[in-house]
């Protein structure tokens, strides 16, 4: 009995997904704004755009990388750090509950890795895409 | 006789393990930051022209953008420099831990294989082998190789 009530609320937590903490919240509006700017024709971030930066696979120094080289394909895993083998905490906040939940943190690692990948900050846009598919996953 | 007793004692000394420890990191920023990557290398494994070294030079941290806002940056360079050891021989000031004469004299014997040993990957990777690295505990009696005995290094 127990177990079935349990797999009901961890299908239900599934299904709906976690809500956007207040920090993402103000940070997807500050990036909104910003893209608006660069782009008039802007409407809102799309997740499956998300997916595919996060995805794609860039050349640097000869070798492959994308973000799931580190984080993986699947959000709710453990990632490994591809130079150190540091063990990277899962990036999906429906398993991690301290993601996307500060917007300092959030900022700095975007910067960061779009960098290690793109070899480039990303733009307002590609930023809000990335951070609307994390937030789904 | 008296001379010889003297030596083998002196011998004895030598051939003890050696104890290596080193002093607790303590600065929280430079444990927070430096830590979500690799472990929090004690500064006193380096001399402080390699800590000012690596910390102008973020952006391309041994490979990857490990930037910080210059608060943090200007906290943990202090940190780093204020503790770090300046008697290292280090001429190039060289800012591989893992290229100083005193560490590749250390590690001679571990073979590029056992490196490759998917737990430890890298000689960065201290706590592979030394599980209290990062208590700033090396002691040779403590280190376990993922994959070999003491015997089969």
């Amino acid at each position: 009995m127990n177990k079935t009530i349990l797999s009901i609320l961890v299908l239900a937590s599934f299904s709906y997904g976690v809500e956007p903490s207040v920090a993402l919240k103000s940070y997807m509006l500050e990036l909104q704004n910003q893209a608006k700017i660069l782009n008039p024709n802007f409407l809102n971030f799309d997740a499956k755009i998300g997916k595919d930066i996060f995805f794609q696979k860039q050349i640097v120094d000869g070798k492959e990388i994308s973000c799931t080289t580190c984080h993986t394909k699947n959000l709710g895993s453990q990632g490994l750090n591809s130079k150190t083998n540091k063990i990277i905490d899962p990036l999906s906040p429906s398993v991690n509950r301290l993601r996307l939940t500060d917007v300092k943190e959030m900022k700095k690692w975007l910067k960061r890795n779009f960098n290690d990948v793109y070899k480039r900050e990303g733009t307002a846009q590609e930023k809000g895409n990335v951070l609307a598919f994390i937030l789904k996953n | 006789m008296k001379n010889l007793i003297i030596a083998l004692l002196l011998l004895c000394v030598n051939l003890n393990s050696d104890e290596i420890k080193m002093p607790k990191t303590t600065n929280l920023t430079f444990q927070k930051e430096c830590k979500s990557c690799h472990m929090a290398f004690q500064p006193t494994l380096l001399n402080s022209n390699s800590w000012i070294k690596v910390m102008d030079n973020l952006k391309e941290h041994f490979g990857t953008d490990a930037s910080l806002d210059q608060q943090e940056t200007k906290i943990i360079k202090d940190y780093l420099v204020n503790n770090s050891k300046n008697n290292i021989k280090n001429v190039t000031n060289e800012i591989y831990i893992t290229k100083l004469p005193w560490f590749t004299r250390q590690h001679r014997r571990i073979s590029e294989k056992t490196i490759a040993h998917p737990s430890i990957k890298t000689l960065s990777n201290c706590v592979a082998c030394h599980k209290n690295a990062e208590k700033g505990n090396y002691d040779e009696d403590e280190i376990k190789i993922p994959g070999k005995s003491w015997s089969n290094r």
